[in-house]
C-alpha cells in the first residue's frame, strides 16, 4: 500500500510537473503570439503607410509625365511653328528655357522614380518579414493546439490528481493513526521504564539491597564452587588410590581402609556364628531342663520368666515369675489363672508360705501333676 | 468579622515531605504484601489516616530513610521524574516487578490542594496497591529489592550514588496502572509492570 502510494505520489509529482511545463511553454507562446501580433499590426500600418505614399508618388510622376507631354507637345508646336516661321532668338531662347526645365523634370522624375523603387523594395521587405511573422504566428498557434491536444493527458492527470488527492487524505488518516499509536508506544515504553537520555538521568543508591543479596549470592557460589572442586579431587584422589591433598590427611590411606572393612566384615561374621552357635546352645539348655525338671522355661519380659509344666492338664495353664531384689530369695509369683486353682493355692500355701522354697513348690506341683496324669 | 472558615492548601515542600511519606510507606507495603521480607519483621504504624506497615528491619529502615531524605529534596527542587522500585531474583538479577510512580511537578502558578482530600487520595493508591498484589504472579524464588530514581538531566549525582539503567522487565512485561493522586505542585500517577511466565 505503502509503495503503491509512493509510485502514485510519484506519478502525480510527475505530471504537475508536466502540466506546470506544459502551461508554462503555453503562457509564453501566447505571449510570443501577442508580440508577433502587435509586430504585425505595426507593420501592416506601415505598409499602409508606405502604399499610400506610393499612390501620392504615382500620381505626381502622372501629373509630371503629363506635363511633360504638354511640355513636348508645345515643343513640337513651336518646332513646326518655327520650321513655317522660321527661328526668331526669342523663341530659341524660350526653346532651350523649355528643355532645360524638362531636363530637370526628367531628373526630378528619376530621382521620384528612384524613391518609388525604394518604396517599392521595402514594402517587399516588410511584406517578406510580415510573411514570415505569419508563419512564426501560424507555428505558435499550431504549438498551442497542440498543446491543447493533450486533453486527454489532462484529463487522465486529473484523475490521477484525485486519486492522489484521495490517497493523500488516506495517507493523512494513517499518518495520524500513526502518531496515535506511535504516542500509544511511547506512553508504554515510558511505563516499561524507558528514560529519554538527553532529558533525564537514573540514580540508585551503590548499596542496595539487591546488589547486596546479588553479591552474597556470587560469594556464597564461589564458596559452594570450591567446596565442590575439592570434594571431586579427593574423589579423584581416592579412585586414583594415592592421598595428596590436603584434606585427605586426617583421614587413613586407602589401603588400611579396606584391611579394616575386610576385618570388620570377619568380626560381623564371627558374631553372626557366634549368635547362631547361642541360640542353639540356648536351645539345648532349654531342652534338657525341660526333660530334667518338667518344666519348659520361656522368658517374657524384662526378668519374668514362664514356665509351663510337662504335664500341664491344659497348654495355657502356666506359672510366671518375676525376679526381683525385693524378697531374699530374689524370686516372686505372679498371679495367673493357674496359680489361681484349688491345688496350687495349696501348694503356694504350704511350700511358699512355710517352707519358702520354690524348688520344692516346684517339685511337689510337678509331683502333684504326674500323679494325676497316671491316675487317669 | 467572619470565620476564616478557608484552609490553606499544602505548600510546595510540605508536598515534597507528603510524597516522600507516602513513597516510604508504598514500598514498604510492596515488600510486606510480596514476602520480600519475613512478615514478622514488620510492624503497624498509623499514617495519613490509616495503619500501614513499616519495615523493622533497621538495613531497610535505613537504605529507605535515606533515599526517601534524598528524594525530598530532589521533589523541592522540581527534579525528580520518575521512582521505581523493582524487585529481582537474587539468584540471577533478573528483574520480575517494576512498581512505577511517575511524578509531574506543576511548580510555578498552581496552588496546594487540601491536605485532607490529598491523603484520601494516598489512601486510595496505598489500598490499591494492596489490592494489586493478588492479581500478580508468585514470586517463587527469594527476592531482592532496589529503588531507581529518574531525574532531570541537569541534577548532579550525590555521593555513594551512581547511574544506573531503567531495568525493564525482559520483553516489557505487563503493564497495569493504578490510581493517581496530586498535591497540586506534584502530580505522582503509579503503575506495575510483571514479568509474565
Amino acid at each position: 500500500m505503502r509503495q503503491r502510494e509512493s509510485v502514485l505520489v510519484q506519478e502525480n509529482g510527475d505530471f504537475t510537473a508536466r502540466a506546470r511545463s506544459l502551461e508554462r511553454s503555453c503562457h509564453e507562446a501566447e505571449v510570443a503570439r501577442m508580440q508577433v501580433d502587435r509586430r504585425l499590426q505595426d507593420e501592416q500600418a506601415q505598409r499602409q503607410h508606405f502604399e499610400q505614399l506610393s499612390r501620392q508618388l504615382q500620381k505626381r510622376t502622372l501629373l509630371l509625365k503629363k506635363e511633360r507631354d504638354g511640355m513636348r507637345d508645345i515643343l513640337e508646336s513651336y518646332d513646326a511653328d518655327f520650321t513655317l516661321a522660321g527661328c526668331s532668338p526669342q523663341l530659341i531662347r524660350r526653346t532651350n528655357e523649355a528643355e532645360a526645365s524638362a531636363q530637370r523634370l526628367r531628373v526630378h522624375v528619376q530621382e521620384i522614380e528612384g524613391q518609388l523603387s525604394e518604396a517599392w523594395e521595402e514594402s517587399n521587405r516588410f511584406r517578406q518579414k510580415v510573411y514570415s511573422l505569419e508563419t512564426e504566428l501560424a507555428e505558435v498557434k499550431n504549438q498551442w493546439v497542440t498543446s491543447e491536444g493533450d486533453k486527454f493527458c489532462k484529463e487522465e492527470g486529473e484523475k490521477l490528481r484525485k486519486k492522489v488527492e484521495e490517497l493523500e487524505m488516506e495517507r493523512q488518516k494513517l499518518e495520524e493513526e500513526k502518531q496515535v499509536l506511535k504516542e500509544q508506544v511511547e506512553d508504554l515504553k515510558l511505563l516499561q521504564g524507558a528514560c529519554n537520555s538527553n532529558k533525564e538521568r537514573i540514580f540508585h543508591l551503590l548499596e542496595n539491597p539487591a546488589s547486596a543479596a546479588l553479591q552474597q549470592n556470587r560469594v556464597r557460589a564461589t564458596e559452594l564452587q570450591t567446596e565442590c572442586d575439592n570434594l571431586r579431587e579427593c574423589i579423584r584422589a581416592f579412585e586414583a588410590g594415592n592421598c595428596t591433598s590436603g584434606t585427605l590427611s586426617d583421614l587413613p590411606p586407602p589401603r588400611e581402609v579396606s584391611e579394616l572393612q575386610k576385618q570388620l566384615d570377619s568380626m560381623l561374621l564371627r558374631n553372626q556364628r557366634l549368635k547362631e552357635v547361642c541360640q542353639k546352645k540356648i536351645q539345648e539348655f532349654r531342652t534338657i531342663c525341660y526333660i530334667l525338671f518338667g518344666y519348659m522355661v520361656d522368658v517374657q519380659l524384662d526378668g519374668q520368666y514362664k514356665l509351663s509344666s510337662m504335664y500341664a492338664e491344659q497348654k495355657a495353664d502356666s506359672l510366671v515369675f518375676k525376679q526381683t531384689t525385693a524378697q531374699e530369695s530374689g524370686v516372686q509369683l505372679l498371679e495367673t489363672e493357674f496359680s489361681k486353682s484349688e491345688a496350687v493355692l495349696q501348694l503356694i500355701e504350704l511350700h511358699l508360705h512355710h517352707q519358702k522354697s520354690f524348688p520344692a513348690f516346684l517339685s511337689a506341683l510337678t509331683l502333684d501333676l504326674f500323679s494325676r496324669q497316671t491316675c487317669m | 468579622m467572619a470565620a476564616t472558615a478557608v484552609r490553606a492548601g499544602i505548600s510546595l515542600s510540605g508536598s515534597a515531605k507528603v510524597i516522600s511519606e507516602f513513597f516510604y510507606y508504598g514500598v514498604n507495603n510492596v515488600l510486606y504484601q510480596r514476602g520480600v521480607y519475613p512478615p514478622e519483621t514488620f510492624a503497624h504504624e498509623s499514617r495519613f489516616g490509616m495503619s500501614l506497615l513499616g519495615s523493622t528491619d533497621t538495613a531497610v529502615q535505613k537504605y529507605l530513610s535515606n533515599i526517601t531524605s534524598q528524594i525530598q529534596e530532589w521533589l523541592e527542587a522540581g527534579l525528580v521524574r520518575r521512582l521505581v522500585l523493582i524487585l529481582v531474583d537474587s539468584s540471577n538479577g533478573e528483574v520480575l516487578e517494576r512498581w512505577q510512580f511517575d511524578v509531574t511537578c506543576t511548580t510555578g502558578s498552581s496552588q496546594g490542594r487540601d491536605e485532607c482530600v490529598v491523603k484520601k487520595e494516598m489512601q486510595a493508591v496505598i489500598r490499591q496497591i494492596t489490592a494489586a498484589v493478588t492479581m500478580l504472579p508468585l514470586l517463587e524464588s527469594p527476592c531482592s529489592f532496589d529503588l531507581l530514581v529518574y531525574t532531570d538531566a541537569s541534577t548532579a549525582m550525590p555521593p555513594s550514588w551512581e547511574n544506573s539503567g531503567p531495568q525493564s522487565i525482559a520483553g516489557g512485561g505487563e503493564v497495569v496502572r493504578l490510581r493517581s493522586f496530586s498535591t497540586g505542585h506534584h502530580t505522582v500517577a503509579t503503575s506495575i509492570s510483571y514479568r509474565t511466565s
